[in-house]
């Protein structure tokens, strides 16, 4: 009988981050594990200070764990020096953030192309590229707008754009409808979920509007820095929306 | 020259071959009692209060240019911060430090550039409304002193600015640490 292996764009082994402050030593990550296969899109969440964005800073490579690996294509990214991180980051992590995220003065295409050029990719294919991803995220006819000139809705789709852009192994949002209305939240994750399964990216959100759950294959419920339960299955994930708590 | 009325008279002698000095200062002394000589320049420094002028023009215009690079230094630092979370953000997606430090730099330097040529030029425009009385003179080797001078200040001025950018941290910047 043949046996499958499932090959996974990103695992964490026993990730532990700990801070020292006056009053003592504060668990901020507690021995998480999680693996995350390309073309998955998987949902963190958990009440504020369960650690989740210690944890999303973490696969970012923006900040060292105190102990455990963090494997991103088979690389160990708590093992490198700054110059390397920087370079995964560039090369194989796209990011969208809660806010900030664009560049004021460059316009939506510019503002996507910028991941290419600063890989040294920018060419006519990526030119090109660029234009598609942002007509298929329903901003063709906003190509040359400024941030400014765009809704929060759209800022945030052309962020995902630019987290795509550069054909990364990792995908991260941090609360990425957190300034949107319902109805926009809606389409930026069920179109952020759409690519990540189409170009067999691994997804990673982090939220806490349990709603957004809807769209995501695995949930991970992080909670006091741990990883405390993990919902599979579309029924399981539905019942988590549907009930809206953690 | 009398010596009850005192009276001294300046005669300027201009050479048709400057390497015969020596030799008419020679003959001048020789021939004409009570005679200092002097070059031009000597003759001018040695006007009263000439050199405690000058000194204190040349201590203002050095002032000036140290008041420069504080002024720069300040206008680019808050140009910096006004843009944290933006590098910040450049930062997290994988800009690597040199190229913030050489971005900042190219952005000093051109803006540098330009507000001297401005400058200069405004400089230059008011210069020629001077009337004749004012005991200033533009010439070409101070007036290119000055601009080299202002070229150099605005990135040493901006050296801090710059140090400030490539310190951004991205956690921090994105309101991301804990």
């Amino acid at each position: 009988m043949a046996t499958m292996t499932t090959t996974y764009a990103l695992e964490t082994r026993s990730v532990v981050k700990t801070y020292q402050t006056d009053t003592g030593t504060i668990q901020a990550v507690d021995d998480v594990s999680i693996s995350v296969a390309a073309g998955e899109f998987v949902a963190l969440v958990g009440p504020s200070g369960s650690g989740k964005t210690t944890m999303l800073s973490i696969l970012a490579a923006l900040l060292q764990p105190t102990s455990g690996q963090v494997l991103l294509d088979g690389e160990d990214l708590a093992g490198m020096g700054d110059v390397d991180r920087v370079a995964m980051r560039r090369e194989k992590i796209g990011f969208t953030f809660q806010a900030n995220n664009l560049v004021p003065y460059l316009s939506a295409v510019e503002n996507v192309e910028l991941m290419l050029r600063l890989n040294n990719r920018l060419d006519k294919t990526g030119k090109l590229r660029a234009r598609e991803l942002l007509a298929r995220l329903g901003l063709g006819e906003r190509l040359n707008n400024l941030p400014g000139q765009m809704s929060g809705g759209q800022q945030q789709r052309v962020a995902i754009a630019r987290a795509l852009i550069h054909n990364p192994s990792l995908v991260l949002a941090d609360e990425p409808t957190a300034s949107l209305d319902t109805e926009r939240a809606y389409q930026v994750v069920e179109t952020f979920a759409a690519l990540i399964h189409e170009q067999k990216r691994a997804g990673i959100m982090v939220t806490h509007d349990l709603r957004m759950c809807e769209f995501v294959d695995r949930v991970l419920l992080m909670q006091d820095g741990k990883l405390v339960r993990t919902y599979t299955g579309r029924e399981e994930i539905m019942e988590l929306v549907k009930g809206g708590r953690h | 020259m009398n010596s009850s009325n005192a009276v001294a008279n300046v005669i300027l002698v201009r050479l048709t071959n400057p390497e015969e000095i020596d030799l008419v200062t020679q003959r001048l002394t020789a021939q004409v009692k009570n005679i200092e000589i002097a070059t031009r320049q000597t003759a001018i420094e040695a006007l009263p209060g000439y050199s405690a002028q000058q000194s204190t023009l040349n201590t203002q215009g050095g002032f000036t240019l140290f008041i420069g690079v504080l002024v720069i230094g300040g206008f680019f630092q808050i140009q910096i911060l006004q843009k944290v979370a933006q590098i910040g953000v450049l930062k997290a997606i994988g800009t690597a430090n040199p190229l913030v430090a050489a971005s900042s730099v190219i952005q000093i330097v051109v803006v540098t550039v330009i507000g001297v040529a401005i400058g200069g030029l405004l400089a230059y425009l008011f210069s020629l409304t001077f009337p004749p009385t004012v005991p200033i003179v533009f010439n070409g080797t101070t007036s290119l002193f000055a601009v080299i001078a202002l070229l150099l200040i605005g990135p040493l001025g901006g050296l801090a600015s710059i140090q400030y950018a490539v310190r951004i941290e991205p956690l921090k910047a994105l309101g991301l640490s804990s």
